[in-house]
């Protein structure tokens, strides 16, 4: 178990597993086949390194090539996934130190160095603990016993929830517009990464607050009913990350909050972090949100790659001191 | 025989240089520095460089630290008042180690403290530097957008959009929209954000006798405010900007006059400043 980011022995665990490297590889591509897992709306990580092995390492001609094969194979409708089958690795909070069910750091990539090693053996050599022993921990917690951080936000003015249904599968349907908030959902967790994330810093830049309520990186059991006694069966174990955002908003002409949601297939956070800045962004009203101009400034702001990651993901350092100051202004604090 | 860019790096490659960044950086960074200090409150660019940590995470604080800091120097990092958390210990380590200086999470023995969301609670001497963490730099950016037109407001002191914004806020919501970084008026002239601090904070910026240094990395811009500079926040007179309210004393040190957040949105109120909190605890069992 593990609180508010800080450094102690849980850390050190947590560098340790996320510098081990794949024996055998000499590229490790493991975060880019999730990548592209994630923007070809398809788990399959060994389809996704044969299509960039094809595609001589062309991320986007990748995605095309899975995509195109998975328009050949057959598509089942499976189960809604049930809290239960939700198994949470990782979980963080930027807006409350303590939180029901408590932080657990997991694999932190953030913790990685970002300096470059000309150091030709391996980058970090393996923890003197087994993987198959370190494993060893108490069962994950589920999305089932673990409540939502937002359910703390009581007595915050709130900007309304749409009208939620099923969303179409983008990859066996024809989306018209106006689309609903659950397909666009869908249409957008297949988008491009660097794209997700330049619109997301677009809107981050524009608004007064946005904190991270709450992050999980889950394995989620998908369930398909067996063909002959209809008893929904686990087909697959796949990693799932959500992120929670609330942003500044204009509630009924007093300032509150407007909750956002995404989800990504794979663990590449910042792509859910994205799609929960853009959903909140769509959600909240009023006059706080501002159109956005494809001027000089914009576009320059919107394509640097390491601006942009770096403010998206900034997110997930602590924000319990100003998001304690936003909250006060919200609920009253400045009569 | 040829020879590839990567092989003649491995070979050059030397060790990195004294406080990580190269002269010609500092030498930028201190130039801007002292620029900035010349015009308090102004936005200086300066060539903000990649840092080993991400845009965003601090790195125009540390790139602000390292072009100042010396081997005699005793560094403090914090965020949000807290010095064990992950990014500030990261920073804490790359500073010390490149400056070969001694690093510390006492205030009082530090001679640079830098700080993400909060200014230290335990106040600092003439002697002392802080340096502060800004992800938004221009104030009135959200009021006017436009680049241009927002440096052509600052350089005629003219804060009329902003004004108008508070006026707006305050007849229909009652106060100012901002939580934390709200705007302030420095030397009666320029307006500049205090970084995302609280209210609580931005009431303690008036004439402190350190000076201030805010770099804003990932906008490549550089802020000074020095010692004994007047800083006021953006408010109507008759409607002062007021602090943040707390629901409950420290659950740790029992302070009612500290910044506290509360840990779960629920009862439990404790500092955000761990070493003003330890320091009134130590005092209270004593």
């Amino acid at each position: 178990m593990y609180a508010s980011m800080q450094e102690n022995a849980a850390l050190d665990a947590a560098r340790a597993l996320v510098n081990q490297t794949v024996a055998g590889e000499q590229i490790d591509t493991s975060v880019l086949e999730e990548q592209l897992c994630a923007e070809a709306g398809l788990w399959d990580r060994a389809a996704a390194r044969r299509a960039l092995h094809q595609a001589h390492g062309d991320t986007a001609a990748a995605v095309a090539m899975l995509r195109v094969w998975a328009a050949t194979q057959p598509h089942v409708t499976p189960e809604p996934v049930r809290p239960r089958d939700v198994a949470i690795e990782r979980r963080l909070s930027s807006a409350y130190p303590r939180i029901p069910g408590g932080q657990w750091l997991g694999a932190a990539r953030d913790l990685r160095s970002r300096q470059l090693s000309w150091d030709d053996a391996p980058a970090s050599p393996r923890p003197a603990v087994a993987p198959e022993a370190a494993v060893e921990t108490p069962p994950l917690p589920t999305r089932a016993t673990t409540s939502r951080v937002r359910e703390l936000l009581g007595g915050i003015r709130l900007a309304p929830e749409p009208e939620d249904g099923a969303g179409a599968d983008p990859a066996t349907s024809v989306l018209t517009p106006p689309l609903s908030r659950a397909s666009r959902m869908s249409v957008l967790a297949r988008g491009e990464t660097g794209a997700l994330v330049a619109l997301s810093a677009l809107i981050l830049g524009r608004r007064q607050e946005a904190i991270m309520m709450e992050l999980t990186v889950e394995v989620v059991a998908v369930r398909v009913a067996h063909p002959r006694s209809g008893i929904p069966c686990v087909i697959a174990e796949v990693p799932v990350t959500q992120v929670e955002v609330v942003l500044d908003a204009d509630v009924a002409g007093a300032p509150g909050l407007a909750t956002g949601w995404g989800a990504t297939l794979g663990t590449v956070e910042r792509r859910a972090l994205a799609l929960a800045l853009i959903d909140a962004a769509m959600k909240a009203d009023g006059e706080l949100q501002q159109p956005l101009l494809l001027d000089e400034q914009t576009v320059i702001a919107a394509s640097d790659g390491a601006a942009t990651n770096g403010f998206v993901e900034h997110l997930r350092l602590p924000h319990y001191a100003s998001f304690a100051a936003y909250l006060s202004a919200v609920s009253g604090g400045t009569s | 025989m040829t020879t590839t860019v990567a092989e003649l790096a491995a070979t050059h490659s030397t060790a990195e240089s004294y406080a990580y960044l190269d002269e010609d950086t500092k030498r930028n960074v201190r130039r801007a520095v002292l620029k900035a200090l010349a015009i308090p409150g102004w936005q200086v660019p300066f060539a903000s460089r990649e840092m080993p940590v991400a845009r965003g995470w601090g790195s125009g604080g540390l790139q602000v630290t390292l072009s100042v800091v010396g081997p005699d120097d005793v560094v403090k990092v914090i965020d949000q008042g807290d010095d064990m958390s992950v990014n500030a210990a990261g920073m804490r380590d790359l500073i010390s180690r490149s400056a070969r200086c001694e690093a510390t999470t006492v205030t009082a023995e530090a001679t640079i403290v830098q700080s993400r969301h909060r200014i230290p609670e335990v106040e600092l001497r003439a002697d002392q530097l802080l340096v502060l963490q800004v992800p938004h730099p221009d104030p009135l950016h959200r009021v006017v957008p436009e680049e241009a037109a927002a440096l052509q407001r600052h350089a005629g002191g003219d804060y009329t959009p902003a004004w108008l914004d508070l006026y707006d806020a305050q007849t229909r919501l009652g106060g100012p929209r901002t939580g934390a970084d709200h705007p302030v008026l420095v030397a009666d002239k320029h307006l500049m954000s205090p970084s995302p601090i609280p209210r609580y904070d931005v009431l303690r910026l008036d004439r402190r006798p350190y000076p201030i240094l805010l770099g804003a990395g990932r906008r490549a811009r550089l802020t000074a405010l020095p010692p004994h500079t007047t800083v006021a926040p953006l408010a109507f007179d008759d409607r002062p900007l007021q602090p943040e309210h707390c629901g409950g004393p420290c659950a740790r040190c029992g302070s009612t006059t500290s910044y506290r957040v509360s840990q779960d949105s629920g009862a439990d109120w404790i500092c955000t400043d761990a070493d003003a909190c330890r320091l009134r605890a130590e005092e209270e069992t004593r």
